[in-house]
């Protein structure tokens, strides 16, 4: 899949104007985002036009580093991580659920993970399949290796005054994500 | 109680004697006893007579044979020059035992402490008003969040055990070295459904005890290995590494006021609320959405029920914004490649 | 003016609601308590590993005290920690390697109790894309009645 940045069209969606006076977009974050500084300075400069309005496309396969300058615009990102080709979306300091006893790993051990599908910001995102482990790094430590609750399943037949309780206490590991970060 | 009849504690360093130990009590468990209570009786009365010169210093040798001590230190990933004794002085507080206590350690620690997380909001958040500042500060390094992180995220204990307990159990005096010793206040009065709050001398609450051990251990590490770095990142590990949402200590008395003298002050444009969107107007439950724009620029955005309500929000939502600027990547003075950052005007005074 | 906000002594004071550690790498089991009867048939499994194995396994695991009581009855484990909660495990008659096993879980656990979580994550951030509304829906675009 190539690779680009979904920008204009979720951020337009997200934040319109409504008021008529407004045919430019503007920058919708303006005092918490470190885009202040960006926008106070550009008043001269070619930059001046509003980002979010930009569509950022590559054209070649591979995203390079320069070209994720719009996520380094941003404090927060999250990431679409992929373990065992599911998917959890998490922001730092998250804490994933993993459906299973995660063997190879001991309590406090950090894990990389490699298979990320999607790192984004408020306004900008990047998808590809998986992202290049160049450019991003998404971090976790395995916080805890426990079990669900006991389910007891009545299972019957038609027929059949026989009940049998399936019992089930399935593993599960716990895994909080310490760094997304664009390197 | 007395069922119990033999309890060994063990832990890596003194592993081999300890699993001898265990071998004694599966065939000689009588002898072993004997010895045990010989040892405690005498500890006691070490205890008892604390004016002996010898007994103000806990000795490595002393230390090492407390099992909770070296699981401690172990837990909390402190490095081999701290040492055990220290991690014990620094769990001994004032005119509890009349050893060597942490009041000293405990200074040097808050200091580290009130720097480092004073210089990081400063960075984080340059245009943070004082007062806001202070209170953020505190939550990180009060006495109460720092006895919780000493109580819920290292897991110390208290030294509650009643000496003839301790006794019966035959438990080593060095075991509760690895404890928080302390003068706890003695709640006790004669009155029933009344419980007394003042304090003798030395009598100090838990949390107060806590956080001083807290502290002193933060003060220890840089006293036994003399690294700034080092301690700067424990306390970015174990402090600073916790969420606190700032924008929920705000309170703003009059925001629009507050928010027009910004702009006149910044030199932007007059702040002019308008409404972006709105739903059932004329049914019960009406939903406004404000945004106050500077020039073409939008300074904040939110809801409300009616007109007013929708643009104070906004109002509030762009000083917040306003006063929670972050920078990208803030650098703290005490980094090697720090560069001054914004510097800010300070709060608005309407 | 700005002030603080009245509820912020509730900040203050319920530390642990609001603020959380990010960094979580320090085991929330901090003792384990191994009880066996001298004497009795199903403490064998137990006693043939404190012979054999503990050694070895409280050296691999230097963050955990070890603890042994002899009392007469079935041999049982039991897990302390931080959270101030406590695990019990029942080990009668079961041999060496069980034993081994459940005081890994023992160890691995966080000492809270199981309960069954909403979704794959659990998040104390705020959304980052942030959140849909219709009312930012594109006029035209949007739901007529």
């Amino acid at each position: 899949m190539n690779s680009l940045f979904r920008s204009a069209l979720r951020s337009s969606i997200r934040q319109p104007l409504v008021g008529k006076s407004f045919t430019k977009p503007v920058s919708t974050r303006f005092f918490n985002n470190s885009s202040i500084l960006f926008n106070q300075n550009a008043s001269n400069t070619t930059t001046t036009t509003p980002i979010f309005n930009q569509e950022i496309k590559e054209s070649s396969s591979s995203v390079s580093q320069d070209s994720l300058w719009p996520l380094k615009l941003s404090n927060e990102l999250y990431a679409i991580v992929k373990v065992h080709s599911n998917p959890f979306l998490v922001t730092k300091g998250d804490i994933m659920t993993l459906p299973y006893h995660l063997k190879t790993a001991e309590v406090g051990d950090i894990l990389n993970f490699t298979d990320v599908s999607c790192v984004g910001s408020r306004n900008f995102t990047l998808n590809d399949d998986p992202i290049d482990t160049n450019l991003i790094s998404v971090k976790g430590v395995v916080i805890e290796k426990t079990k669900m609750p006991m389910r007891i399943t009545e299972v019957t037949k038609r027929r059949n005054r026989r009940v049998r309780h399936a019992i089930s206490k399935p593993h599960k590991t716990l895994v909080r994500v310490t760094e997304i970060e664009l390197k | 109680m007395n069922r119990i009849r033999n309890s060994l504690v063990l832990s890596k360093p003194f592993i081999n004697q300890s699993s001898k130990l265990i071998h004694k009590s599966f065939s000689t468990t009588r002898f072993v006893n004997q010895t045990t209570t010989q040892e405690s009786l005498n500890t006691t009365q070490t205890t008892s007579s604390s004016s002996a010169s010898n007994s103000k210093i806990i000795t490595e040798e002393e230390a090492s044979k407390s099992a909770l001590l070296v699981s401690l230190h172990r837990r909390l990933n402190l490095p081999k020059e701290f040492k055990l004794s220290t991690l014990a002085r620094c769990l001994t507080c004032r005119s509890s035992q009349g050893k060597l206590n942490n009041y000293g350690l405990n200074i040097l620690g808050k200091n580290f402490l009130s720097y480092y997380v004073s210089e990081n909001l400063l960075a984080t958040y340059p245009r943070l008003p004082t007062i806001i500042l202070n209170s953020a500060i505190d939550s990180y390094i009060s006495n109460e969040s720092l006895a919780s992180i000493g109580e819920h995220s290292w897991g110390i204990e208290v030294d509650q055990t009643p000496i003839l307990q301790k006794f019966l159990r035959e438990e080593p005096i060095e075991y509760s070295y690895g404890k928080l010793r302390f003068l706890p206040v003695n709640p006790k009065t004669n009155e029933k459904g009344v419980t007394k709050i003042t304090k003798n001398a030395g009598e100090i609450d838990p949390t107060v005890a806590y956080s001083l051990s807290v502290r002193s251990i933060i003060g220890a590490l840089y006293a036994s290995t003399k690294s700034e770095t080092l301690t700067k990142k424990f306390i970015y590990d174990h402090i600073l590494s916790r969420k606190l949402d700032i924008s929920t200590m705000f309170e703003f008395e009059q925001p629009t006021r507050e928010l027009s003298r910004l702009c006149k002050r910044e030199g932007f444009e007059v702040p002019i609320a308008r409404l972006l969107a709105e739903n059932g107007r004329l049914t019960k439950k009406p939903v406004f959405v404000v945004g106050v724009f500077s020039g073409e620029n939008k300074l904040g955005e939110s809801y409300g029920s009616s007109l007013k309500e929708a643009k104070i929000r906004a109002s509030v939502d762009a000083l917040k914004k306003w006063y929670l600027y972050k920078p990208l990547n803030p650098k703290v003075p005490s980094d090697e490649d720090y560069q001054p950052g914004l510097i800010d005007h300070g709060i608005v005074i309407v | 003016m700005v002030s603080v906000h009245s509820s912020y002594q509730y900040v203050k004071l319920c530390f642990l609601g609001n603020i959380i550690s990010y960094i979580l790498t320090i085991p929330q089991c901090k003792r384990i308590i191994l009880q066996f009867d001298k004497t009795g048939g199903s403490s064998k499994g137990l006693r043939e590993f404190l012979r054999r194995r503990l050694e070895n396994y409280a050296t691999s695991n230097p963050k955990i005290e070890f603890k042994i009581i002899e009392k007469a009855g079935h041999p049982v484990i039991k897990g302390e920690y931080i959270n101030g909660r406590e695990k019990a495990i029942c080990i009668r008659n079961l041999n060496i390697d069980i034993i081994q096993q459940k005081l890994n879980l023992l160890r691995e656990s966080s000492g809270a109790q199981l309960t069954r979580t909403k979704g794959k994550v659990t998040s104390l951030n705020e959304s980052i894309r942030g959140i849909w509304s219709p009312l930012h829906v594109d006029p035209k675009n949007r739901h007529k009645i």
